[in-house]
């Protein structure tokens, strides 16, 4: 079962397309880590799927609803924390959380207090008086409070100092470890993705260029210093795998899902370092061309 | 908590957990019947996905190094139950590293062989190897 499932779906801005063709599932339960460079469209597609926007073209589903006919029963079952969350500055904690109770029909009001009291926010405080770091706390537990099956992140953690940022990524952890809850979040910090996330895609170049189980792609993923003849260039650029060769003083480095084995029995090779690769290091051998 | 993640290294975090506690186990600092943390609570203190330490419990489980009885939790094996096979499989991959580390600086072959020996007489006359000694005695 998909929380989440895209394909080909398109997104133009006026005659400029944003996101072309994205194909994507995004299974029940997991906690889905979107990754890219700024502009890459991460927040489109987010709002895409939220229903802030309509589609281009392609065709897609949220939680088994089509794309583009999300009704309010269907959203109530999503929560949307965006990168920077406005909220109503001259309302006390307290009063927003009432606020909020009242329109939302899964309210979890014990649920509430329970996040109040794991990110230590003070109830009596007005939200404009928050620090950043607490109005990004109070966000996530807004929303979790809302006991969403479907929670979607831009962004999260961003601006926390490391102490606040931790308590942050335990309370999303211990929350996205519900059965019946999927996270879906973007960032930059691509340390925060490898540890949080069990899945994840890279968007670049308008499309997906790899998605799926973070420990099984890291897995395969290697990084070869190869000492070697610069005629086997051609033979390393035909390996099963090979995403990028690049031309060293004396040999080539090699990156991709590559089989070390078929590269040792290739004549001309002589030496080689076998190294794996963090998910940083595998951001870059696409983004980077 | 003892094991640290360390997302530059470009080893899979559930392989950087799995390889903490297995070189715990091999110092002495876990031993037999120690109960390691649940999945939830250890990936909550790390702060990595459940997945993660799932994936690092069952790497270990199939080392041979922990079981994991239904619903009791996580308990620490100890290495002599490591199966026979796979310590022999380690053993040679550290001998072929030895071998190519001594092509790479120049040596032949043998010199790995001498430099061996030498390491053993050392490792002989110490007390820290003296006790290595008895303890593969009473394996």
């Amino acid at each position: 079962m998909s929380a989440v499932s895209l394909e080909g779906l398109r997104k133009n801005f006026g005659s400029v397309p944003v996101l072309d063709g994205i194909d994507l599932e995004v299974p029940a339960g997991s906690i889905y880590g979107l990754l890219g460079l700024n502009g890459a469209g991460k927040t489109t597609l987010l709002r895409l799927l939220m229903g802030f926007l309509h589609p281009s073209g392609g065709s897609g589903s949220v939680l088994g609803h089509p794309l583009g006919r999300l009704d309010a029963t269907v959203r109530a079952r999503m929560a949307y924390v965006p990168e920077h969350p406005a909220f109503y500055p001259g309302m006390r904690v307290g009063e927003l959380l009432r606020f909020v109770a009242a329109l939302h029909p899964r309210w979890d009001a014990d649920a509430a207090a329970r996040y109040l009291d794991a990110f230590d926010l003070p109830v009596g405080r007005r939200v404009g008086a928050l620090s950043t770091g607490m109005r990004t706390q109070l966000a996530l537990g807004v929303a979790l409070a809302t006991q969403p099956e479907l929670l979607i992140l831009d962004e999260p953690a961003s601006g926390l100092d490391p102490v606040h940022r931790r308590r942050y990524l335990q309370v999303l952890l211990e929350a996205g470890a519900a059965p019946d809850r999927t996270v879906l979040l973007t960032s930059q910090d691509l340390g925060l993705v490898e540890r949080t996330c069990d899945h994840f895609a890279l968007i670049h170049g308008r499309s997906i260029q790899v998605s799926g189980p973070m420990a099984e792609i890291l897995d395969a993923e290697r990084r070869l210093l190869i000492s070697a003849e610069p005629e086997v260039y051609e033979a390393l650029r035909a390996l099963s795998g090979v995403r990028t060769v690049r031309a060293e003083a004396h040999g080539f480095l090699v990156t991709g899902a590559v089989d070390a084995e078929a590269v040792r029995t290739i004549a001309g090779v002589s030496d080689m370092q076998e190294q794996g690769v963090s998910l940083e290091e595998l951001f870059w051998s696409y983004v980077e061309d | 908590m003892w094991i640290r993640i360390d997302s530059q290294s470009g080893v899979p975090i559930y392989r950087q957990i799995a390889s903490q506690i297995e070189q715990a186990v091999l110092s002495g600092v876990l031993r037999m019947g120690d109960k390691l943390p649940g999945v939830r609570e250890l990936a909550v203190e790390l702060a990595v996905n459940p997945a993660t330490v799932v994936k690092a419990y069952d790497e270990l489980q199939q080392g041979g190094l922990i079981e994991q009885p239904r619903g009791r939790g996580t308990f620490v094996l100890g290495r002599a139950v490591l199966p026979d096979a796979e310590r022999r499989r380690r053993l040679r991959a550290a001998a072929q590293a030895l071998l190519l580390e001594t092509e790479r600086l120049g040596f032949r072959p043998e010199e790995a062989l001498v430099e061996l020996e030498r390491a053993l007489r050392e490792t002989a006359q110490s007390p820290e190897g003296q006790r290595e000694e008895d303890g593969d005695v009473r394996r």
